[in-house]
């Protein structure tokens, strides 16, 4: 019984943080309908730069926050910059898109390794959340604990900025229907950006949460990028609360299927990516 | 060789005094002619294994500069180095147009265990000398081992750790899995019943494991003494912290019978580090002068101690260039047979014998073990040395029964 | 129209004698399997729309069939070259059936998932494919022409590569060349329309995969003979992706780029890659060069020249 409630909470825990990068993920995909094949190399920056910035500053959550903050704003750049030049509807379009989102993707790994050395980094979590708690019967680390009520706390928030604010309302009409949004005058530009820095925020800060759990090494980007898709994928492209669900689905998913074998992980996640693409492809829960 | 001792520890002396530190190939006679040879160092400069590499290097390049000091005259080599990309496709490729093109005599590398044994392979194939450290892999006429062999290694990590706790008897095994963890692992179900321990559990994990988590439940579960981690590098780096936030190293002693040395402690805390045994081929406080020497140049130059793969890196290249320099005629023939029984007090690691028979080293084995928090006094004083070990085995215990 | 058939053929007739000379014998013969491979790429991609990213299984596919039947039966090259090519024929097939409505970034995920799961498969099955240390222990096979054998030393390796890299690249061309070529391309333009009219799309979506699986197969053969073992890492990720980049590189339309491509990427790895370890910085911003300027890749480049220096 302790070995299943273990692994439940490990599943919720590493789901949790797959569960916020698909969210930041379906931002940039439901609102410039771009499958942001650069999403990993995000998480990664954010992830590393929370590292520096905290050690140097002496606090993880300096970290936390700047990290991803410095992160949007270079998804913003990257977006203004290079990506607008490149939306279209032609056949061609979007493959060539995605391939200069996996060149940056792969520019990245570079850099991280120029700047960071090739050996990764990690570290302890912060002394107020250092050691384990007593849940019942087990003992479960704390700061596995936190990045669960972050994720929530996070999703609720985005949950009310996009229901419940004006710039929330503008983004779903835009998504909905961008000409009525130009009709309003709204720049769209600017709410493409807004979303992108948003969809960059969030997976940042997924990747500055990983650091003490996971740790980051240069390639961490691709692992992620993989998992992301996977998890939108089965929540239903564009579907943000879908998202969620399937991302703890998908990390409960991949914890218990080392019961079959320790590599098993990773073939469970492409089986049921595979097995939602052939009979549900829209996701479990739908599009948009 | 042993006969040049004397000469080289007065020769040493000298040139101590003179400033240039303790160098090894000190003490060799000189020759009129020149001779050349070209060696390959093949090491994973970009992919996974991209730090070890950038460190093998330094110690493959700071060997043959420690030799062009004091021997150069006699023999000129010419160090060409190719990337394997932590990929045996991309290594056996770039290392087969490098031997077309240059003709190497010997090959120092590669880093990962799985290109080793392509390159053994090709090794074999074009009759080129292939010295590497790591394995375990078929030994045959033209491949040199210079790790000591996990009989060796595994054995004294485990008899140190039973020394110290002598009641910690139910250890359970986190291993990786493949050929190193399965080495590992076997050897230690192996010498278990000898020394009184019962292995109440055990788990294999994937090579490269980032998410340690599902395999705590059942470690805790089976609330062992001592938890021996069967893998090396990033993958115990990995498993440690996790094992430190489930608060399993707390509870349990910890054993890493085959680990990375200083590397090990530096990726850790110090938190999690202390009290935990890691045994290894190379550690930068080895009390010899010319593991000091190298250690404290090393630090010097990079601002980092020496672990094991700069050590293995200069261990390596160190041995080649040194039965080189002996030969009156360059080829990997000679050289395999110049390296047989080859024989040296002053290498890094102290005094080390190649046995001719199983082409592997007999050298010292280092146990290790981390210092508490408030035991260290300097950036890299992180674990002292508990216990080193001959690294001689019983005849028949290795795999290698004899070279073909 | 046929002055460019004609450049093309006597291109790549040139560029095969010229190849062994400028490089050494292994390179060549590596720079043709890739090659291969980035044509076969470039048929999905450049002539029916279709970007897979999966092309690593076929690849692995291929190079496991034939090292595992050289390590256990006697067989010459030719009938090893023919099963590896029907062992990527009939994964293609599957994946065709996979991805059989699916399209964009969903058609991408499937490919890119049989891929791993085939990686997965090739890590674990030890007996047969040697896990994570790759399949070894295999001589390479004599070439059988029932009236005499001929041994594949290097340099007759690299005339077999070169005589097998011509009749793929004729029946690619031939493929390209006629009606079907012709549905193909209008399949990628706009495939309902194309349905709509009578094609039978889903039918010519199942013979450009199961052809591009073929080529891939063989491509992997051929690395098997070359060096006598099949890495894991031919079924990785990387390999899907050094695939896709060396056929942008040179230019998915072009029916010379794939193979423009495969060259000047490989060779310029080796160099470059000696001087320089982050060499992929340079490479990920050439890629985004191209998608911006220059789309056709190389081969687009190089038909500009004319027209560059014909204005001065």
């Amino acid at each position: 019984m302790t070995l299943f409630l273990i692994k439940l909470l490990n599943g919720l825990t590493s789901g949790a943080l797959y569960a916020l990068t698909a969210f930041g993920l379906t931002f940039i995909l439901g609102m410039l309908n771009i499958p942001n094949f650069a999403h990993g190399a995000l998480f990664a920056i954010g992830g590393y730069l929370a590292y520096s910035i905290g050690a140097a500053a002496g606090s993880y959550w300096w970290g936390l926050l700047s990290g991803a903050t410095i992160t949007a704003v270079l998804g913003v750049l990257l977006e203004r910059g290079m990506l607008r030049h490149l939306y279209g509807s032609g056949p061609d379009d979007e493959n060539f898109l995605l391939m200069a989102l996996f060149a940056v993707a792969i520019m990245t790994q570079e850099v991280i390794i120029m700047i960071w050395g090739g050996a990764g980094a990690s570290a302890l979590p912060p002394p107020a959340l250092a050691g384990a708690v007593k849940l019942g019967p087990i003992f479960y680390p704390k700061f596995r604990i936190f990045i669960f009520i972050a994720t929530a706390v996070i999703v609720l928030l985005a949950w009310l900025l996009i229901e419940r604010t004006r710039i929330g309302a503008l983004i779903r009409a835009a998504i909905e229907k961008p000409e009525a949004v130009l009709l309003l005058g709204i720049d769209i530009r600017v709410l493409f950006a807004l979303s992108f820095a948003l969809g960059a925020f969030l997976t940042a800060l997924a990747g500055a949460l990983s650091l003490p759990l996971r740790g980051l090494h240069p390639f961490v980007g691709m692992d992620i990028l993989v998992v992301s898709f996977i998890v939108v994928v089965v929540g239903g492209l564009g579907n943000l609360y879908g998202a969620i669900f399937a991302g703890l689905l998908i990390g409960i998913l991949q914890e218990f299927s080392t019961y079959i074998d320790s590599l098993a992980a990773w073939p469970a996640s492409y089986l049921a990516m595979m097995a939602v693409l052939l009979f549900r492809p829209t996701g479990l829960f739908g599009k948009r | 060789m042993s006969t040049f001792t004397k000469r080289r520890s007065i020769l040493k002396a000298t040139a101590a005094m003179a400033g240039a530190g303790a160098l090894p190939f000190i003490g060799m006679p000189a020759f009129a002619q020149q001779n050349e040879a070209t060696i390959l160092g093949i090491i994973p400069l970009t992919g996974p294994y991209a730090a070890d590499g950038e460190r093998i290097q330094r110690g493959q390049q700071m060997a043959l500069e420690d030799f062009n000091r004091v021997a150069g005259s006699r023999l000129k080599i010419n160090y060409i180095s190719r990337d394997t990309a932590g990929d045996v496709g991309t290594a056996i490729r770039r290392i087969g147009q490098a031997h077309e093109r240059e003709k190497p005599v010997a090959i120092a590398g590669p880093w990962a265990d799985d290109v080793a044994a392509a390159v053994s392979e090709f090794a074999q194939r074009e009759k080129i000398v292939h010295a590497f450290s790591g394995g375990p892999l078929p030994c045959h006429r033209y491949n040199f081992q210079w790790a000591p062999p996990y009989y060796a290694g595994v054995r004294a990590s485990m008899e140190a750790m039973v020394q110290q706790h002598p009641d910690a008897k139910r250890w359970y095994l986190l291993t990786s899995d493949y050929a190193f963890g399965w080495t590992v692992e076997e050897l230690e179900r192996k010498f278990a019943p000898e020394l009184g321990i019962e292995i109440v559990g055990a788990q294999r994990h994937v090579l490269g494991e980032k998410e340690f988590s599902p395999y705590m439940g059942e470690i805790s579960a089976a609330a062992p003494d001592v938890i021996v981690f069967n893998n090396f590098g990033l993958d115990t780096a990995q498993s440690l912290r996790t094992a430190f936030s489930f608060g399993l190293t707390q509870q349990a002693k910890i054993l890493v019978p085959w680990g990375s040395g200083i590397e090990d402690y530096l990726r850790l805390d110090p938190a999690i580090s202390q009290g935990i045994i890691i045994g290894t081929a190379f550690y930068y406080t080895i009390d010899n002068p010319i593991a000091k020497s190298m250690a404290e140049r090393y630090i010097e130059r990079f601002n980092e101690p020496p672990g094991y793969p700069a050590g293995s890196g200069y261990a390596v290249m160190q041995m080649l260039l040194a039965a080189l320099a002996d030969l009156d005629d360059i080829s990997p023939a000679s050289l395999a047979t110049a390296l047989e029984g080859w024989h040296s007090d002053d290498t890094l690691v102290g005094s080390m014998t190649m046995d001719a028979d199983t082409h592997q080293a007999f050298r010292p084995f280092f146990v290790t073990q981390g210092k508490a928090p408030n035991e260290i006094e300097g950036k890299f004083d992180l674990a002292r040395i508990i216990a080193t070990s001959d690294g001689r085995v019983p005849a028949g215990a290795l795999d290698c029964k004899g070279v073909v | 129209m046929s002055g460019k058939v004609l450049l093309n053929c006597a291109g790549i007739c040139v560029f095969l004698v010229v190849l062994p000379y400028a490089v050494p014998a292994s390179l060549a013969v590596d720079i043709l399997i890739y090659a291969i491979a980035a044509l076969a790429f470039s048929l999905m991609l450049g002539h029916a729309g279709m970007l897979s990213f999966g092309q690593s299984a076929f690849l692995a596919i291929g190079a496991y069939i034939t090292g595992f039947l050289l390590k256990h039966y006697e067989l010459s090259a030719i009938p090893l070259l023919l099963l590896a090519a029907v062992g990527g024929a009939m994964s293609a097939m599957l994946v065709a059936f996979l991805t059989a409505r699916l399209k964009d970034v969903y058609f991408i995920l499937m490919t890119l998932a049989f891929a791993q799961l085939v990686y997965f498969v090739a890590m674990s099955w030890r007996s047969v494919t040697g896990g994570p240390s790759g399949l070894t222990g295999f001589e390479r096979p004599v070439l059988s022409l029932g009236f005499m054998e001929i041994s594949l030393g290097s340099n007759n390796l690299y005339i077999f590569s070169a005589c097998v890299m011509l009749v793929i690249f004729g029946m690619f061309y031939a493929l390209v060349l006629s009606p079907v070529g012709l549905a193909l391309r209008g399949m990628k333009d706009n495939a309902e329309r194309l349905q709509a009219v009578g094609y039978p799309v889903a039918r010519y979506r199942i013979f450009v995969f199961t052809l591009s699986g073929a080529m891939t197969g063989v491509a992997g053969a051929l690395s098997a003979f070359q060096w006598l073992l099949v890495p894991v890492s031919k079924a990785s990720m990387n390999e899907s992706a050094n695939i896709v980049f060396m056929s942008i590189l040179g230019g998915v339309n072009a029916p010379l780029g794939p193979v423009v491509g495969a060259t000047v990427y490989i060779w310029l790895s080796d160099i470059v890659s000696s001087y320089w370890a982050r060499w992929p910085l340079l490479f990920g911003a050439f890629i985004i060069f191209i998608v911006f300027f220059m789309r056709g890749g190389i081969a687009q480049g190089v038909a500009a020249l004319p027209r560059l220096f014909a204005r001065r």
